[in-house]
């Protein structure tokens, strides 16, 4: 298993006018990614999440310390073109990455400016629809589709690059219950079929849950980095980070807080109702 | 205060493109109800709340605002409906467009043709509603936060002091607090004016924390309109829908299925905790 992204000491501030002191947005982040994982990252907004992300693909680059994608420096012009192969990102607001005006046009957008020929843009096109599930909507104009359709003509385009690595930023802050399980199905399925590594920016607890290890910020540091289960038990400093808690986990901390003994790591409907089973039995617990 | 009669409505009408987006919809909406509207992407929800302020015209059926029916000859009365009726789009923060906070709440009271000193007194009674502080008042929209920009475009309708106020996802695209912080203050509203409030969301835990009634659309028809536990009692059905019912819900649900004394009306963890509670200490009497 190889290092896909590897920040050491990495600080960034964002330029500001000219008078005005710089507010710092990242401090000191170290961070390494492993190929294959899939890491969610929460937090709320303004406390450097998205701008973190923007550093894996060299969108901006570090003002101290360094960001390593698949071993090249992200701070090296000569590098990007080779990272953003590698490294896709999709946003949040589907309307403003889709380019074609045909959906098979649009995931062949990347591959057009990288020069790949014909017949093999042609199969990649076609599997890259096939694994979002889009492939009956190959002719479609994007703009009559839903948002859960546009998002995966964009994580499409990006997958037609083979990419190592794929960055989500809260892809489904403007989607429908039906469509953020379009995209989440599809994102686990990158991910466990397809070895691709994710990296999923989210608001959504229920996604988060998902992953292999939840990674927690608040004013431009990491907080909590653990599995999910780890991350989910501290209730109270969720709260007081203003985040979102399962609502599973949330019963059992508030159940806990009366002094009735649960566990804290409950994340599914199913593990939270043999708890109270368990609890309204009084076999096992004490 | 909202009733249609097989309202129907269909777009690109004549063409090869004609598509029902909403069929035979027959609803009453009482005054003073707070209506959660769910339904996934391409429903017919946001078609749906555009009849009711005259946005968009039936192509058959009918719409009675106040009794009054929206479609009559009389245009004087269908403009006072776009007064009546105060939409709130989804994203409304890019539509705001004056040079100052202030200006651009006051837009629509304006429009109405009120007195300065009424305008005023409605822009600042909307920016408490959505906690602005004066502060902002002679700044530019455009140099707000979003979430900031977001409450002077809710501002903006609600100085209309619309009979309905209609909300299409007023919180989508927020983080938790900025989405707790928003909805919290139109249940502020809706309490103390009394005015009736549709809240379009796809998220079950808003709505069934907010709304007194939920209304599901699914390919263009109206499916339920009922109380919030009524709908939630046809989860098997709202899946089949692509909805979800909220996760505390289910649990509850999967201990009364396993035989369990527990009551299905569970929403929020506070009411699970409290339902669990008294289990224990109903168990507790039993054992002694």
């Amino acid at each position: 298993m190889s290092t896909i992204i590897e920040v050491s000491n990495l600080s960034f501030s964002y330029p500001t006018e000219e008078g005005k002191a710089a507010h710092r947005v990242l401090h000191d982040i170290d961070l390494k990614i492993e190929e294959g994982e899939f890491v969610a990252i929460l937090g709320h907004n303004g406390c450097g999440k998205s701008t973190l992300a923007k550093h894996f693909n060299g969108i901006l680059k570090a003002d101290r310390g360094s960001v390593h994608v698949l071993g090249m420096d992200a701070g090296d012009e000569e590098n990007l073109l080779e990272i953003r192969r590698n490294v896709g990102m999709v946003f949040q607001n589907p309307d403003n990455q889709i380019i074609a005006t045909v959906v098979d046009e649009d995931v062949a957008f990347a591959l057009e400016n990288l020069g790949i020929p014909h017949d093999e843009m042609a199969r990649r096109v076609d599997e890259a629809l096939e694994l979002v599930g889009l492939s009956e909507y190959r002719q479609r104009a994007p703009h009559m589709l839903s948002g859960g359709q546009k998002q995966r003509v964009a994580i499409a385009g990006i997958l037609a690059m083979r990419p190592k690595c794929i960055i989500l930023d809260e892809p489904t802050a403007m989607l429908d219950p039906k469509g953020r399980k379009e995209v989440m199905k599809t994102i686990l399925r990158l991910n466990r079929e397809e070895h691709i590594t994710v990296v999923l920016i989210t608001h959504y607890m229920d996604e988060a849950v998902q992953a292999d290890r939840v990674i927690v910020m608040a004013e431009g540091e990491m907080i909590l980095d653990d599995t999910p289960r780890e991350v989910f038990q501290n209730v109270g400093l969720l709260h007081s980070l203003s985040l979102d808690v399962p609502q599973t986990a949330e019963l059992m901390f508030a159940l806990r807080q009366e002094d009735i003994k649960v566990p804290i790591s409950v994340l599914n409907v199913d593990e939270c109702v043999a708890e109270i089973e368990k609890l309204l039995g009084g076999g096992e617990n004490d | 205060m909202i009733k249609t009669e097989h309202l129907s409505h269909f777009y690109s009408v004549g063409t090869p493109f004609e598509t029902v987006a909403i069929e035979d919809i027959n609803l009453h909406i009482k005054k003073g109800e707070y209506v959660g509207v769910i339904g996934h992407t391409g429903s017919g929800k946001s078609t749906l709340i555009a009849h009711f302020n005259a946005i968009l015209k039936p192509t058959s059926g009918k719409i009675f605002i106040d009794g009054k029916d929206l479609w009559s000859e009389d245009k004087k009365q269908r403009i006072q409906t776009r007064f009546d009726v105060g939409l709130v789009f989804q994203y409304p923060e890019h539509q705001l467009f004056e040079e100052t906070v202030y200006k651009d709440i006051a837009f629509g009271p304006k429009n109405m043709g009120l007195s300065e000193e009424e305008i005023h007194r409605r822009v600042e009674k909307a920016m408490r509603f959505v906690g602005l502080s004066e502060s902002v008042l002679e700044k530019s929209p455009f140099d707000l936060s979003g979430g900031q920009k977001r409450r002077v475009a809710i501002a903006g309708v609600m100085a209309l002091e619309p009979k309905v106020l209609i909300l299409d996802e007023p919180a989508a695209g927020l983080d938790p607090m900025g989405r707790d912080e928003i909805l919290g203050r139109i249940r502020e509203y809706h309490q103390e004016t009394g005015s009736t409030v549709l809240l379009v969301s796809h998220s079950m835990e808003d709505v069934s924390k907010n709304a007194d009634s939920i209304l599901v659309m699914n390919r263009g028809r109206c499916q339920m309109h009922a109380s919030v536990p009524e709908v939630f009692e046809r989860a098997d059905e709202l899946e089949k829908m692509g909805l979800d019912v909220p996760r505390i819900t289910r649990v509850f649900f999967a201990l009364q299925d396993k035989g369990y004394p527990v009551s299905r009306n569970v929403f929020t963890v506070e009411q699970g905790k409290a339902e669990i509670t008294r289990l224990l200490k109903e168990g507790g009497k039993n054992h002694a």
